[in-house]
């Protein structure tokens, strides 16, 4: 496979890993918070590489806090605060 | 690493109409929506505020309430907050009462209602120019003296308006203390309030005048109504005639990116995906966002102005026959933006079965998702002509979706009161706020806000969908004996032949089965999706270049388009509505209702329509 | 003489509220409304479609309501100008 084509199907890749990101984190963000945190679990166990648990750490979701009642709203208001 | 003191917390409290919004907007910068109605007043509306003294206080927006006694959802939360008992909440610091001005005599007994709670609190004697303009004198240092509390002018639509209020309100968290004057709790607060008015409130014979001439006119049986259909009409009128040429500008725009790019990025898949899939089917929704934005510019200078109310008045009977109540009014018009935040603006409707009866139906209301689907079809089969001397045909056809979406909706209603067999009371008491010229600042500000929600939505949902859906499209590929074309094969494909079994009595073809899946998570996504698989079905370069509109217009028959028209009024699906009904009402039996009967409703209605086009020698 | 009673754009002045049922919270909510004895009110204008809901003036503040809920107000002719 030549270079260009090579290189096209990695941006069309990442692209389309972007778009699924993107899709899940619309319709099914409690899902893809588990998923997250049973990714970052592991890494950041104790006795692990530095890296590796600044890693996980950066593959947890954020703190949820108060969500308030008008999750998933898919964007049609502006969000509070 | 110096401990962070929380910072503290202030809560904004009123009755309804009180401008609290346009205060909280003052105060924390933060540009929400100016309302009329509690769909945007969620209970957790939070910002920051910064104050030039420096210090930070967290701002909670109560839903509005006349009074500290319960009467609806609403009102139970604000109650509950301020007292700390709501769960996950901590009581806030200083209680910030705002009240009308030009009001006194309704918002000083919420004063005092608040008061009897013994905090800390500031009262922020909101609209005081308006009240000044009516002759109303407020002596706000008696008012401050008999009340045991500070009292704020402010002004909150004008530009630091809120400043008094900022530097009473460092001023009493540096030393917070309760009010000074304190009632028995049984005092009659009614007889109180008199009191209070009558000893720092000079009012004059008849404040609002302009008021009454307008309403002798506005909510007259004959002319109010007339008045009212001729500003319906004149809206959908004036979405045609001045979004056009800014449409066609974005539509150029889109043409010469798509041909640019297509020239530049070198044969082969990524030049597929940026071309057919984002730029052809993003460009075909975003083309729609003048008609939305002239259509809201509307309808946000209607809810300033405070005619929504009358409307609700002058429709409130009609509504009833139906089922609903007037108050179901404002939360069904939140709909036609979107449906969920009408959905959880029910929360202010007291009686449980009108709540659900407005909940079922809101779905109907035409939301803002659905007009590029319309906007498409009617401009792809709706010729461009003027009838009955002067009025848009396309104006016309647009109009007439929107009053089937209403239609539909009080039929549903009318048909669900029925089954009901209620004789209750439906109670309405309902405030008419003052007359108010829209302010042209927060005008722009909503619009800006409307804009960037829908960019945001296409940056988001519809370009991930896109893609997803370019992918499905694509994969599998042809095997090497193929007689179709490609996209045939490809599992989009597929399910789109498959489906097109279900729904051929509609006269819909595997492309329009195929846009409707996505159409799933977003209404408007059909329109991007048509795109992306008539650009990557396209035969040749030339066909695939062709912009989206011409190519159903004549691809479709009239039948056809028609019905997918009709389709759209009832569209059953957006995931999001449903999740939306599943969390209001706790209930996944109610979520499931509403889907299944907007799919029936949409089937039949679709199916009833392409056969009687085709009969009628439009197939 | 209750408020659905009246004729249009005649100032009288709030008696009492009745209660329609125990507890009648619709009651309770005019009342806390400002629809409380000697309080001004008057009947603005009525609906389009068998004159409800009634646009009814209390103090300076316009609520609609229906005839069931104004049925509850009983008024008295103003027996001084309001203030």
């Amino acid at each position: 496979m030549e270079a260009s084509l090579l290189l096209q199907y990695v941006a069309v890749g990442s692209i389309v890993a972007i778009a699924l990101w993107v899709f899940a984190k619309k319709q099914f963000p409690g899902t893809l918070r588990r998923l997250r945190v049973a990714l970052a679990v592991p890494l950041v166990r104790e006795g692990r590489p530095r890296w590796m648990r600044a890693l996980g750490r950066r593959i947890a979701p954020p703190g949820r806090g108060n969500e308030g009642a008008c999750g998933g709203c898919n964007g049609c208001d502006p969000p509070p605060g | 690493m110096s401990t962070a003191t929380a910072p503290l917390r202030l809560a904004l409290l009123g009755n309804p109409n009180c401008g609290k919004t346009a205060l909280f907007n003052q105060l924390t910068g933060s540009r929400q929506k100016v309302a009329n109605y509690a769909g945007v007043t969620v209970e957790r509306k939070e910002g920051r505020l910064q104050s030039p003294s420096g210090r930070s206080y967290a701002v909670l927006d109560l839903p509005g309430a006349y009074s500290l006694n319960p009467a609806s959802l609403d009102e139970a939360i604000t109650r509950d907050l301020c007292r700390g008992f709501y769960p996950g909440e901590a009581a806030p610091d200083v209680l910030v009462c705002v009240v009308d001005a030009t009001n006194l005599r309704l918002h000083l007994r919420f004063v005092l209602e608040v008061r009897q709670m013994g905090r800390p609190m500031v009262v922020a004697l909101n609209m005081s120019d308006a009240a000044q303009r009516r002759g109303i004198g407020i002596d706000r240092e008696a008012l401050q003296r008999e009340l045991g509390v500070p009292v704020v002018e402010t002004v909150a639509v004008r530009r630091n308006g809120a400043r008094g209020l900022v530097e009473m309100i460092d001023r009493v968290a540096a030393h917070p203390q309760p009010p000074s004057v304190h009632l028995a709790d049984d005092a009659d607060l009614h007889a109180e309030t008199r009191r209070l008015l009558d000893a720092t409130v000079a009012m004059p014979r008849r404040t609002a005048q302009i008021d009454d001439a307008l309403d002798r006119w506005l909510l007259h049986p004959l002319f109010g109504l007339l008045t009212l259909a001729v500003v319906m009409f004149l809206i959908f009128q004036a979405v045609y005639a001045w979004a056009t040429p800014v449409m066609d500008l974005i539509e150029a725009g889109t043409g010469a990116l798509g041909e640019w790019a297509g020239g530049v990025i070198p044969e082969g898949p990524l030049n597929s995906l940026v071309v057919d899939g984002i730029i052809a089917g993003l460009g075909g929704v975003i083309v729609f966002l003048p008609q939305i934005l002239v259509l809201f510019a509307f309808i946000l200078a209607l809810e300033e102005s405070g005619y929504l109310p009358r409307a609700a008045f002058l429709l409130d009977r009609m509504m009833a026959g139906a089922g609903l109540s007037g108050r179901s009014f404002i939360p069904l018009l939140s709909s036609f933006a979107c449906a969920i935040p009408g959905i959880m603006a029910t929360r202010s409707i007291q009686d449980p079965r009108d709540r659900l009866a407005t909940i079922l139906v809101a779905p109907l209301m035409t939301c803002s998702a659905r007009l590029p689907v319309y906007a498409l079809l009617i401009g792809a089969f709706i010729p461009s002509q003027t009838v009955w001397g002067g009025f848009n045909l396309q104006g016309l056809v647009l109009f007439g979706l929107y009053m089937a979406g209403i239609l539909s909706a009080l039929a549903v209603s009318f048909v669900m009161k029925k089954w009901r067999r209620d004789k209750s009371e439906h109670p309405l008491l309902l405030e008419l706020p003052s007359y108010r010229l829209p302010n042209p600042r927060d005008l722009l500000i909503g619009l800006w806000e409307r804009a960037l929600i829908f960019l945001k939505r296409v940056g988001g949902i519809i370009f991930a969908l896109t893609v997803l859906l370019w992918v499905l499209l694509n994969f599998p590929a042809a095997p090497a004996d193929a007689t179709l074309p490609a996209i045939d094969y490809s599992l989009a494909g597929r399910i789109g032949h498959a489906l097109a079994v279900v729904f051929a009595p509609l006269g819909f073809n595997w492309q329009i089965c195929i846009a409707l899946i996505p159409g799933l998570a977003a209404r408007e996504v059909a329109v991007a999706s048509l795109a992306t698989v008539y650009a990557l079905s396209a035969a040749d370069d030339d066909a695939a270049a062709q912009a989206l509109l011409p190519l159903i217009s004549d691809g479709w028959s009239l039948a056809t388009g028609l019905s997918l028209l009709v389709w759209f009024i009832y569209a059953p699906q957006c995931l999001a509505t449903w999740a939306a009904i599943k969390r209001e009402t706790g209930s996944w039996k109610t979520m499931a209702l509403a889907a299944g009967y907007l799919f029936v409703l949409a089937y039949l209605a679709s199916l009833l329509t392409y056969q009687v086009a085709v009969a009628l020698g439009a197939g | 003489m209750t408020l659905t009673d009246l004729p249009l754009r005649t100032p009288v002045v709030v008696q009492s509220v009745r209660e329609t049922a125990h507890n009648d919270p619709i009651a309770r909510r005019l009342r806390e409304l400002g629809f409380v004895a000697g309080e001004p009110v008057e009947v603005m204008a009525k609906g389009p479609f068998g004159a409800e809901p009634l646009l009814v003036r209390v103090g300076y503040t316009r609520f609609a309501l229906r005839r069931s809920e104004a049925a509850r107000v009983q008024v008295a002719p103003a027996t001084e100008d309001a203030a």
